[in-house]
């Protein structure tokens, strides 16, 4: 191999065990091999086995610096590994990110307002999600995950109907009632918005950005004042509240595909002190939220 | 030949007599079943031939033997480390002439634990390789018309087709 040109042929299904192996990137170079590759590398069959494969093999972190725009890819010893040139010029907002794709929040982008973005940085390319109606996304709370079982990716959207229509109406709608009103949900593999029952969820309102683990994406919220988990399954699309018992959690993490809730506090008390002196952390995995 | 057998003579595709040890047999399920043949055959002097040339055989054989007793027993999380250890040296200096050999003897015998690391290690020097030397060592020819490959450039800014 190190020579070239006196191998032996390999049968196509070692090959292709061979290709599932290779970093996106390599795969975007090797397009260039054949037709037969560059279809390949696009079948749904060969993208799963990838993607199987390449699962939690390739740990990184990703920074992204609001104030200079940067995003940069960091490795397990936080050494900066790339810079991500951005396609957005301006307001990128990152709502999650699942096996090395993105889900932003952009504003100028291609001359739209405001958009959301499915954004591959390996392969550069980016995917524009329709939007249902002028969303005012600032309002919006998202969520981004994926689940395995199904295959597909999907975007959860809270929006407030009231601010909706007292916008319509030209009304001054920074007087329209606070949290969400409504819910809905995006499919990578259909294209398509869903409306989601809100009913139980009232009235809502969210602390965290969602966290996506196992299939299910989380949320760190109150409900009546009282602290709650807002856990969506993928699946079957249902939406599960578990109130917590105690101090709320300060974040929400994943751990090993899991979920992980954060305490931050001084000493042994665990309450939400800012005090940067003797912070410590305390956290606590879950097993099967939502999934009773 | 009895069944205290501890190694089976095979002739590789050059004709070449190698012994392998049972243990190291083990790992490999048609080695396994030419063992048992070989066991239990009336005719004790039959040597099994395996398609494989001699040059790849020896490194199959050197695999086996190695990750025959833990393969057989279960070893410690420090054996494996160590093994993992030895496995990267084995492909970084012995092999990568013969790498493709490598991986249809790995094939052909149902050795996944040799088969994946050959795998990972042909993807690993892949990844450090121009388009043409790709095309180069799996025999392909660049079937894409001029206009094609304009129009991937434009995707792709920056891909190559050399």
């Amino acid at each position: 191999m190190a020579n070239g040109g006196d191998e032996p042929f390999l049968p196509p299904e070692i090959i292709i065990n061979i290709l599932k192996m290779l970093p996106v990137k390599s795969l975007v170079r090797f397009q260039c091999v054949c037709k037969e590759w560059k279809n390949l590398f696009i079948t749904p069959s060969f993208i799963a086995e990838h993607l199987h494969h390449s699962d939690h093999k390739n740990p990184f972190l990703l920074l992204h610096d609001y104030y200079c725009g940067s995003v940069r890819l960091l490795n397990q010893n936080m050494e900066t590994i790339e810079i991500l040139s951005i396609p957005f010029t301006h307001d990128l907002k990152i709502i999650g990110s699942c096996n090395g794709l993105l889900c932003v929040r952009a504003t100028h982008y291609h001359g739209v307002s405001r958009s959301l973005c499915l954004w591959n940085p390996a392969t550069r390319k980016i995917r524009e999600i329709p939007q249902t109606t002028d969303d005012y996304c600032s309002i919006c709370a998202f969520g981004f995950g994926f689940s395995s079982i199904v295959n597909d990716y999907k975007i959860v959207k809270f929006y407030n109907q009231e601010k909706r229509k007292k916008k319509e109406e030209d009304q001054d709608f920074t007087e329209a009632i606070r949290g969400y009103d409504g819910v809905e949900v995006y499919s990578l593999s259909t294209g398509l918005w869903k409306e989601l029952e809100f009913g139980s969820l009232h009235p809502i309102r969210f602390r965290t950005t969602a966290v996506s683990a196992d299939g299910t994406m989380v949320w760190l919220g109150k409900k009546d004042l009282n602290p709650v988990l807002v856990s969506f399954d993928l699946v079957t699309e249902v939406f599960t509240i578990t109130p917590i018992d105690g101090v709320s959690p300060t974040y929400l993490g994943v751990w090993e595909d899991k979920l992980t809730l954060f305490w931050r506090g001084r000493d042994n008390s665990v309450d939400d002190g800012f005090n940067s002196t003797d912070v410590r952390l305390r956290l606590l995995v879950l097993v099967n939220l939502g999934r009773v | 030949m009895s069944s205290s057998v501890e190694a089976i003579t095979v002739l590789s595709s050059d004709g070449d007599e190698f012994k392998i040890t049972v243990s190291a047999a083990k790992l490999s399920k048609p080695l396994n079943w030419m063992l048992e043949d070989v066991c239990f055959s009336d005719d004790c002097d039959e040597v099994p031939t395996i398609e494989v040339n001699s040059k790849t055989l020896v490194k199959v054989i050197e695999y086996c033997e190695k990750h025959a007793p833990r393969a057989n027993s279960g070893a410690s999380d420090s054996d494996a480390e160590e093994l993992k250890k030895w496995d990267i040296e084995f492909m970084k200096m012995d092999v990568k002439d013969i790498l493709f050999h490598i991986l249809m003897a790995a094939n052909y015998l149902h050795m996944e634990g040799l088969y994946d690391l050959a795998c990972q290690t042909a993807a690993d020097l892949m990844k450090g390789m121009t388009v043409s030397q790709i095309r180069k060592i799996f025999h392909i020819k660049n079937d894409f018309s001029s206009e094609e490959q304009e129009q991937l450039r434009r995707q792709h800014p920056g891909c190559s087709f050399d």
